[in-house]
């Protein structure tokens, strides 16, 4: 990897972070706001190649988590966390590892995916996902003023489908996550390139457009049927969501970032570089606190050909049996590639000062899958990686071992870290008992 | 990797339960059931039938505020903005059909803005093209007002009223006392480009007496065939065909229908439709390169391209009929093709006619595209294959098996056919894979990227399979050839094909009890007219569902 050579173009978030007011928590976190990054790869690990062996405190990576070794102490790895809403409601494996992971609700009924049989078929995911449910939150209480509520990124992302599909704004509303990182730059830094008067003019004409959509999205919703006007309601948020931006202010002391080269037709590893260094920026501009950051998807078919003699899809790979050593080692190496960009995320974290140490210490960075292991589906050993602290919250450098304890009690330990602390249960209580033990 | 499959394996006809076989649970699908599906006043081969009369009350299925798929945005702005460049579309990261449901997500949203900036920004750099109008003759202001009727009528697919001209005037007004009159005109073309009326194909209809239920008013109605048959916005003809009432009546669909199937747009709609229906996720489609190094992206461009070519011929080109689809002894070649089939003399990158060795190949069902996709990335698979013909062909289900598959890996001193007889040995097996592994069998001599094949590992292939679970064509058969003329003389088939466009059209699975009607019109008509395609097109745009829109499905 030439991963040194890009270090240089990012400091420069470092000394340009303004100073913000402690809008969204009054504890120790002070002067930084806590970021919320949840990362996503697909078609499950090879666990015993994945986890650490020692004990809590002392303890040595597998293979594929080996590149996390100089963020050690920033990290929790763990291990034992089951999927279990996963088990339950419609979908194949897939589709219910990944529409649960940030939902923690069954998939709904439908009729729109090819489902393998299973009886009902799957629809959408059944609720609303972690990052929009904090968004929605922290904003009713007024400690979310960022730009961008959210941001929903991916790389290699497939068209609308429910496998494909991990935000959700409600029930039946999945986020379509941002794959091109020119639109991401578009979305998010353009207006940090124009001059004030340029940007006050444009803002004038976006409005005056918008306002006659929106006028238009109410004259139909009055002469449709109600499900027509549900269809409506969801496309006038998207609306009022870009209004609000544009009638947020402007970070003064920030600068937008190069316009990016890669394309949705670059490689893989090319774009997902991209994605991470333009979320990196966006978080350190404080333009959001929330980011979900999609590698690929469930079922993703990547064929990795970068990494020596990988020449099948990632999924395919994935499902031959486990006496096949050469399938095992090659996905060995797939996730441990994906640990590479694991380790890059959290190192230009870790370049980005934030008063005394970084933004990695008020960020809590979570990799999940939708799989524990791709040939059996099995969802009981999500291999689940935890990075930052989120401000001091959680107890950091360890490797902790759980005996499927649901991963829904993961998502309400996370709303507490970033704010929320009334939060009891995440997703169907059925399957929640609580916060997640032994994270602080 | 995977896109939304809405051709494929939706349909329940009956329980079909794994164990104990399918006896009891086959039989009881509407195609044996007779009900309404009396084909009265049908005219027979001419096509011309009446849709069949529905006994009882107006039913028909709800489909909710459908939106441009991201391949009729890109056809609808090429004809809007006179520019066949524009691709927006291509990065939407939307559905391949509008059968997904999903509501707008936020980021889409985004890139709509985006698109209609960017798109109004390129569109005014050539203002003669975009505008109807002198400014010097008529002035900016009345040229702006015609501009907006003229570019309405074909972005909102309909005239404008009042409460849109005035509004969107005011968009002109605002924007060019701003900054000119180019500017005005930019942000209309964003305004109209971000509208719900361009962006979704908004039906409200008019009241047709069965509550919950709304008849399509003439430019709604010439918007669904324009996107059914042509996959984008009506023509100017369309519109006016809608204005002076000729969209009110069946024979006037006919007539517009008929028009519209002469246009080589109707293209767009035989490819779209056989790629959702057979070759769902085959652009993504890898092999393992150490077993078939031939299966590049080039080979499996090809091979796409063969099916939808084929598709195009039999449909638009030649008889129409599902059994040439079935059973053509010839299928359609560049020079890729012509050299992974072995036909000498064929260069060049256009598709022509090729015959095929009528022993080893038929119809759709050998082709190269389907054995690759339905066959494992080392070896074929006799079990995707059989589910294939199961569930996409004669539109039968298969439950998912519970428990954990260990699939086996390949093992050269077996064929393919021997390593998966255990499923026939092992009851706790034999239950589902009767319902896959007969079907399949038949294609064993080709291999996993359809190759034709006589044998496995070095031992012969051995071709012989079983149809079961069918109402007239059960029974032993050997090689794809002969199972495919089996499937083209279903019945099942023949329904299975007529509702795999009808969920083609409206965007919703057939399993729904509103649709059963409107899904007999269709039939009937297709069987009718002995099973000409074509007329199984244009019998959609004839039925109940067609002609109407059901507001919700409260009240029911």
């Amino acid at each position: 990897m030439l991963r040194r050579d890009f270090l240089k173009g990012l400091g420069t978030a470092a000394g340009a972070m303004p100073l913000l007011a402690a809008t969204s928590r009054k504890a120790e976190a002070g002067l930084y706001p806590k970021r919320l990054i949840f990362v996503f790869s697909g078609n499950g690990t090879i666990a015993e190649r994945w986890a650490p062996t020692g004990t809590e405190t002392d303890w040595t990576p597998g293979r594929i988590l080996e590149p996390l070794l100089p963020h050690k102490s920033h990290v929790n790895v763990l291990d034992g966390i089951k999927n279990e809403t996963s088990y339950h409601g419609p979908g194949d494996g897939h589709m219910k590892g990944i529409g649960c992971l940030l939902t923690g609700t069954e998939l709904l009924a439908g009729t729109q995916f090819k489902c393998g049989g299973t009886n009902p078929c799957a629809g959408w995911g059944g609720g609303i996902s972690l990052d929009e449910y904090l968004a929605n939150t922290l904003s009713a209480r007024g400690q979310l003023p960022t730009k961008f509520r959210t941001l929903n990124l991916g790389v290699g992302v497939g068209g609308a489908t429910v496998w494909s599909r991990m935000s959700y704004a409600g029930a039946d509303r999945p986020n379509t996550p941002i794959t091109d990182p020119a639109v991401v730059f578009q979305t998010v830094f353009k207006d940090l390139t124009l001059s004030r008067t340029d940007l006050d003019r444009l803002r004038a004409q976006k409005k005056s457009v918008l306002d006659y959509v929106t006028g238009r999205i109410g004259s139909v919703q009055q002469r449709v049927g109600a499900d027509d006007r549900l269809k409506l309601q969801a496309h006038l948020d998207g609306i009022r969501d870009i209004e609000r931006q544009l009638a947020t202010a402007q970070p003064s002391a920030c600068t937008a970032p190069a316009v990016p080269t890669a394309t949705t037709r670059s490689p893989f590893p090319e774009q997902l570089k991209a994605q991470t260094d333009l979320m990196v920026k966006a978080l350190s501009c404080d333009l959001t606190r929330i980011v979900t950051l999609q590698w690929g998807q469930s079922v993703s078919g990547v064929r990795m050909t970068w990494i020596p003699g990988v020449d099948r899809g990632h999924h395919d790979y994935s499902h031959d049996g486990d006496t096949n050593a050469d399938s095992i080692e090659k996905l060995t190496l797939i996730n441990r590639w994906y640990t590479e960009q694991f380790a890059y995320l959290l190192e230009q974290l870790k370049l980005v000062r934030e008063g005394d140490g970084t933004m990695l210490d008020n960020t809590v960075v979570v990799w999940g899958n939708e799989l524990g292991r791709g040939n059996s589906h099995s969802r009981e050993r999500i291999p689940f990686v935890m990075a930052g602290s989120a401000g001091g919250y959680f107890r950091t450098g360890r490797y902790l071992k759980y005996a499927k304890d649901p991963h829904q009690n993961l998502l309400v330990s996370l709303c507490h870290a970033m704010g929320v602390e009334d939060q009891a249960k995440f997703g169907n209580p059925a399957y929640c008992t609580g916060p997640l033990r032994g994270l602080r | 990797m995977y896109r939304p499959s809405v051709m494929f394996g939706l349909v329940v006809l009956g329980a079909v339960s794994c164990v104990g076989g399918f006896e009891g649970g086959m039989g009881e699908g509407e195609g044996g059931a007779g009900g309404t599906g009396a084909t009265g006043g049908s005219g027979g081969s001419g096509g011309q039938a009446s849709p069949v009369e529905c006994k009882g009350a107006l039913d028909v299925g709800l489909t909710a505020l459908p939106r441009l798929t991201p391949a009729e945005y890109n056809n609808t702005v090429q004809y809007l903005l006179k520019d066949t460049t524009l691709r927006p579309g291509d990065s939407f990261s939307g559905s391949a059909s509008a059968v997904d449901g999903a509501a707008v997500s936020k980021n889409e949203v985004a890139q709509y803005v985006e698109a209609a900036e960017r798109m109004a920004a390129k569109a005014v750099t050539n203002m003669a093209a975009l505008l109807s109008c002198d400014t010097a003759t008529v002035g900016e202001d009345e040229c702006a007002k015609r501009f907006i009727d003229s570019f309405g009528r074909r972005a909102y697919r309909r005239a404008l009223v009042d409460e849109q001209r005035n509004g969107l005037f005011n968009v002109y007004r605002v924007n060019k006392a701003a900054a000119g009159f180019a500017k005005g005109i930019e942000t209309v073309v964003q305004a109209f480009l971000l509208s719900p009326e361009f962006i979704y194909r908004v039906e409200v209809g008019t009241p047709s007496g069965t509550a919950n239920i709304n008849r399509l008013d003439g430019y709604e109605l010439a918007t669904r065939l324009s996107y059914l048959l042509w996959a984008t916005t009506p023509d100017d003809t369309l519109l006016s065909s809608a204005a002076m009432g000729k969209m009110d009546t069946v024979d006037g669909i006919r007539t517009e229908v008929r028009r519209m199937m002469g246009d080589t747009k109707t293209r767009r709609t035989i490819t779209a439709f056989h790629d959702q229906w057979l070759l769902d996720d085959f652009s993504s489609l890898t092999k393992d390169t150490r077993v078939y190094a031939t299966f590049t992206p080039a080979l499996r461009q090809a091979m796409r391209d063969e099916t939808v070519k084929f598709a195009e011929n039999v449909v638009a080109d030649g008889d129409g009929r599902l059994q040439t689809l079935f059973t053509a002894p010839y299928t359609m070649v560049n020079a890729t093709m012509a050299t992974f089939y072995g036909m000498p003399g064929i260069t060049g990158t256009a598709f022509v006619k090729a015959d095929v060795d009528p022993a080893q190949r038929a119809g759709l069902l050998t082709h190269p595209s389907l054995m690759s996709l339905y066959a494992k990335a080392n070896m074929s698979s006799p079990i995707f294959r059989g589910k294939f013909v199961r569930e996409g062909l004669l539109c039968q289900h298969i439950p998912e098996f519970g428990g954990e598959i260990k699939p086996p890996d390949p093992n050269p001193n077996l064929t393919t056919r021997q390593l998966f007889a255990e499923h026939t040995k092992n009851p706790s097996c034999a239950g589902c894979h009767t319902l896959m592994d007969p079907l399949g069998f038949g294609f064993e001599n080709y291999d996993g990227i359809g190759r034709y094949r006589t044998t496995d590992n070095k031992k012969p292939v051995d071709a012989n399979g079983e149809v079961t679970g069918t109402a007239a064509v059960d029974g032993k058969y050997v090689g794809a050839v002969e199972l495919a003329k089996k499937l083209a003389a279903s019945s099942e088939v023949h329904e299975c094909v007529a509702n795999q466009w009808f969920m083609y059209a409206f965007g919703r699975d057939i399993t729904n009890k509103y649709d059963t009607c409107s899904r007999e019109q269709v039939f009937g008509a297709f069987r009718s007219a002995n099973q000409n395609i074509r007329e199984l097109i244009a019998a959609l745009t004839v039925s109940d569902a067609f002609r109407h829109k059901r507001l919700t499905l409260g009240g029911n």
